[in-house]
């Protein structure tokens, strides 16, 4: 059962008693609020995934609402893990943003029978892109565009690979746009469904796409990787995309992901087989128009 | 240090090696580390895990192999790469 | 030139190599190598890891000219000796890319002392000025010598390590 198939009532109850439990990717989370607002949000951009109420769930998150303690009369919302409060608490309208982050970062310290690439990752003729960038590349806005010209989301976040078979599991999670992005991808993909712009947040203003209705029922489907593309978007560039040797590919792959360290001989071996099997390309662009027909054209050559 | 030193590899046995076409990524299990290696510094490692050797035999093995002088400034800058080698616990010193 | 070394190495299956046929333009472009023109020296590059989860932790641009470098005198008779931060293989791709600094050191930075002398052939000690330790680092041992205020920072950081015994 998908979660617009019970009513809002039903689905706050969940959310404020035992925690509305659902499946996402390869994993189940239980989310606990009382946070009317934030139900109100999460009944809009979850309404495609699947409930899991009578599941285990890997993780247990809460947003809990809490008094300043310099200011009582202001409110804000906390981040729990596990009961643990990983961070700060945050102002209250930015609790959905705060739930989401949170999620990840339980993802990220919490799962290593993984290799966790810090990437976005896409597919394409039943292979996997990989879209591994630092903040600010513009990961995230490609990620967008690209789901919505006919790749299938995995992750705007996590390359999750399976180490020793190279498999990589689908785990498509809302995906948060920043500042000029947000106008951008309204300008460009004007069907997308977008969450309301939480400003003032500590990486600017924030508003968060729902993945497409298709990239959630698929996330079971899961897929090889073919492509490695580091991307950069920088204003007015033209169109560059170059290959990179294997050893560049494969000291920028394995420096960026979350648990490269911890699965020692075992993530050497994944990223080297990753490497061996995939072409590694490095891209710059500006125009979404020619990085969807250059990426179009290379899946193509397959 | 003495350039009358000798040096051999350290557990060169252990690394998991990939070959990339005349670069390479090393794994060293002793400290869990990934190393990125050109063609010279992998040189050194596999000439030193034949043979005990100094930075003299090391610097005219190299000369010889990249047909290149093994001049004062090649020995010095060998010897900087044994020195970070050591550091890493990739190579050790015999004598 | 390169020669093939003589050691056995392990490589992956054969099956595990099959790519797709890209652009033939693409391919040949391969011929590039991580680091441009250094055939005639060794480099060696440790991988530092781990940084993902907070990449915009700590930014520090290498010291530039004019710059109080960062030196640390550890009373061990050795004097004073350049810091020599580690950034993460991304100083790799800013240097191909010829893009200019701030290099990422992540949430950990991690450090070493750079030597400052050396005994040359004749087995006399010769010293590295400031300037020859801050070239070793960034052009021998993978860092980035950083201005004494960046250091200061960077140590404020939790996690911060200099290796001292370098």
């Amino acid at each position: 059962m998908m979660v617009n198939q019970i009513p809002f009532e039903e689905f706050h109850m969940l959310l404020s008693k035992q925690g509305l439990r659902v499946a996402v990717g390869p994993f189940n989370i239980c989310i606990h609020t009382t946070h009317k607002p934030l139900a109100t949000k999460l009944y809009m951009l979850y309404r495609h995934y699947r409930l899991a109420q009578d599941e285990i769930a890997e993780f247990h998150v809460r947003i809990v609402i809490e008094r300043s303690f310099s200011n009582p009369l202001t409110r804000k919302v906390r981040f729990l893990l596990d009961g643990q409060s990983p961070f700060e608490s945050f102002p209250l309208e930015q609790a959905l943003a705060v739930l989401e982050w949170g999620i990840n970062l339980a993802i990220a310290v919490r799962v290593n029978h993984l290799l966790l690439l810090h990437s976005a990752v896409v597919e394409k003729n039943g292979h996997v892109i990989l879209l591994p960038a630092w903040p600010g590349s513009g990961k995230t806005t490609l990620c967008t565009v690209l789901t919505h010209r006919g790749f299938r989301l995995f992750s705007d976040e996590f390359g999750l690979m399976e180490p020793h078979q190279g498999i990589f599991y689908p785990i498509p999670r809302l995906m948060p746009l920043k500042n000029e992005s947000i106008e951008a991808i309204r300008n460009y993909l004007p069907e997308v469904v977008m969450g309301q712009l939480i400003p003032n947040t500590q990486k600017g203003t924030v508003a968060h796409v729902c993945p497409s209705k298709e990239s959630i029922q698929l996330s079971k489907q899961v897929a090889k990787a073919k492509w490695i593309i580091f991307p950069k978007w920088i204003a007015n560039a033209p169109l560059k995309i170059e290959a990179l040797s294997d050893a560049q590919a494969f000291m920028l792959l394995a420096s960026n992901a979350f648990n490269y360290e911890v699965l020692g001989a075992t993530a050497f071996q994944a990223v080297t087989h990753l490497i061996s099997s995939c072409n590694s390309y490095k891209l710059v662009y500006s125009d979404f128009d020619e990085v969807i027909a250059a990426l179009k054209k290379l899946v193509d050559e397959v | 240090m003495s350039t009358h030193s000798f040096w051999q590899s350290n557990n060169f046995q252990t690394l998991l090696i990939e070959d990339w076409g005349g670069e390479y990524t090393v794994f060293q299990p002793d400290s869990g580390k990934t190393h990125y290696l050109n063609q010279m510094s992998m040189h050194i490692l596999s000439f030193l895990n034949q043979h005990s050797a100094s930075v003299f035999d090391i610097s005219s093995h190299l000369g010889e192999q990249f047909e290149q002088n093994s001049d004062k400034e090649f020995q010095q800058n060998i010897q900087k790469i044994l020195y970070h080698l050591d550091a890493l616990g990739l190579i050790k010193k015999v004598k | 030139m390169s020669k093939k070394p003589p050691f056995e190495h392990h490589t992956i299956d054969a099956a595990a190599k099959q790519k797709a046929p890209a652009d033939n333009n693409l391919r040949k472009q391969k011929r590039r190598m991580l680091l441009k023109g250094t055939a005639a020296l060794p480099v060696i590059m440790t991988l530092h890891s781990g940084a993902a989860l907070a990449r915009t932790s700590n930014l520090a641009g290498p010291a530039a000219p004019g710059d109080d470098i960062a030196k640390q005198n550890l009373g061990d008779g050795r004097g004073d000796r350049v810091v020599c931060m580690h950034p993460n293989p991304a100083k790799a791709e800013q240097e191909l890319g010829g893009n200019a600094p701030p290099y990422d050191l992540g949430p950990a930075p991690s450090g070493h002392l750079e030597h400052n002398s050396y005994v040359d052939a004749n087995g006399d000690t010769q010293p590295f000025s400031d300037i020859e330790q801050a070239m070793n680092c960034q052009t021998n041992n993978g860092g980035i010598a950083v201005s004494a205020t960046a250091f200061t920072s960077i140590l404020s950081k939790s996690g911060a390590t200099i290796d001292t015994t370098w």
